[in-house]
């Protein structure tokens, strides 16, 4: 049934039915009893419709809130440059009048302004600057001699350092006399009896501050590990 | 803010959903508020005034939107989808309960929400004239049930209850006359001109 019938029907009484009314609802309805019959199926709709006022649970929708969140991964934030935004770049106004514009034209002319203002400091401290050498100059000149008397006093002290390699070999003989080191594995004997081997190269005495001497003789002395590959062996299977 | 919403406000139900299939938050808002409540009513007067059960079928809806809106073709209009969705969502849960029935020891599980149907109407309104008519729309068999509630409460048109229900348009009217003579028929008690 059309919307219009629907509208004649809820409005219209029996005997007000133009003749084209009455052949449209022939279908429904042929009498009197027939037609209130249906104009109360159409009022009861009427109030239904008027009378359903529930909505759906708040839960509902939460838990839909968190679907949406779940399936596109975020839940909607507000973006905090966007309030800055629109008070810095409000599209309604003109381009000049914006507030973040006037800001770059500002900074851009002090920039431009900047290595104009800062070369006329720069003249000021040179010129300041070179009086100053000036002053200077003519304050160096009777403080040459000074420094060459200065210069001859030293030469003379020189000789009277020792050497630290000379001092060093006679004072350890005494300290480390007693002294023994021995790689984990091999006793002092063996390094005694076996000297040409560990100690193939030893220098003097004199030249290897960082020996260990025992009387006469260096018991051992820093050497890379290369020389001793027992001691090498050693030392990767501990670490 | 404001000025979002109001734009969401101006969007068809078409472009509410092209929206929401990119992540638009408020586009589903929109859409939410423009329907749940609509469907919430149509699925209570289809599923025996099952509150319980009209909740979880609109959730279900609104979910199926949000997961997976490719569902919707663009060229069709949202609202007779979005009712054809629901009334196939409908007609599953009809099968469901006769399954129940069947497998039942004879008792009626209608009886129980008919029941409550009863009450949930005496609270919204007590004039028995109306819970008879209610009564007997809900009485009515499905398929002439869901055309009356389509055409006279949700105001969808023949055309549109055809694309919903998947009938032609011949066969709508044809349940339309059924539905309104068995209204008007059950109402008779009431006619006062027949009471006079």
């Amino acid at each position: 049934m059309e919307k219009e019938l629907v509208n004649t029907v809820l409005e219209k009484e029996f005997n007000e039915l133009s003749s084209n009314e009455r052949v449209a609802l022939n279908d429904y309805c042929n009498s009197e009893e027939e037609f209130e019959q249906l104009k109360m199926v159409f009022l009861s709709v009427e109030s239904l419709k008027k009378s359903e006022t529930v909505q759906p649970r708040v839960e509902t929708k939460n838990s839909l809130d968190d679907v949406f969140a779940q399936k596109h991964g975020h839940k909607p934030r507000a973006i905090w440059y966007n309030s800055a935004l629109v008070v810095l770049y409000p599209t309604e106004k003109a381009f000049v009048k914006r507030p973040l514009v006037q800001i770059a034209a500002a900074a851009l002319l002090l920039l431009l302004a900047y290595p104009l203002i800062n070369s006329t400091k720069i003249q000021d401290q040179s010129e300041t600057q070179l009086a100053e050498v000036k002053i200077e100059k003519e304050n160096v000149k009777p403080s040459t001699t000074k420094t060459s008397n200065t210069e001859s006093e030293s030469t003379v002290v020189e000789p009277a350092i020792e050497p630290i390699v000379q001092t060093r070999s006679v004072e350890m003989e005494t300290v480390y006399e007693d002294v023994m080191v021995a790689a984990a594995e091999m006793s002092v004997e063996e390094y005694r009896s076996e000297p040409e081997a560990v100690y193939a190269a030893v220098p003097v005495a004199a030249e290897r501050p960082d020996g260990i001497y025992t009387g006469s003789s260096s018991v051992t002395f820093s050497q890379p590990a290369s020389a001793q590959p027992q001691v090498f062996d050693l030392l990767t299977t501990t670490f | 803010m404001k000025i979002f919403r109001a734009q969401h406000n101006t969007f068809t139900d078409e472009e509410l959903m092209q929206a929401i299939s990119k992540g638009d938050k408020r586009a589903f808002d929109e859409l939410y508020n423009r329907y749940a409540a609509a469907l919430l009513r149509y699925f209570m007067r289809m599923l025996w005034k099952d509150r319980e059960k009209s909740e979880d079928f609109v959730h279900d809806l609104f979910a199926k939107i949000v997961n997976k809106p490719e569902y919707f073709d663009p060229t069709r209009s949202f609202k007779t989808w979005v009712y054809s969705v629901a009334n196939n969502m409908c007609k599953n849960e009809y099968k469901k309960a006769e399954v129940r029935k069947g497998m039942s020891n004879g008792l009626d599980n209608h009886y129980a929400l008919s029941d409550t149907s009863v009450n949930v109407m005496n609270e919204v309104q007590d004039s028995f004239f109306q819970e008879a008519f209610v009564k007997n729309l809900a009485e009515l068999d499905d398929k002439h049930k869901e055309a009356f509630s389509l055409r006279h409460i949700e105001g969808l048109s023949i055309k549109e209850i055809a694309e919903v229900l998947e009938i032609n348009e011949g066969t709508v009217k044809s349940r339309l006359f059924y539905a309104t003579k068995y209204l008007a028929e059950s109402l008779k008690e009431f006619n006062p001109i027949e009471n006079r």
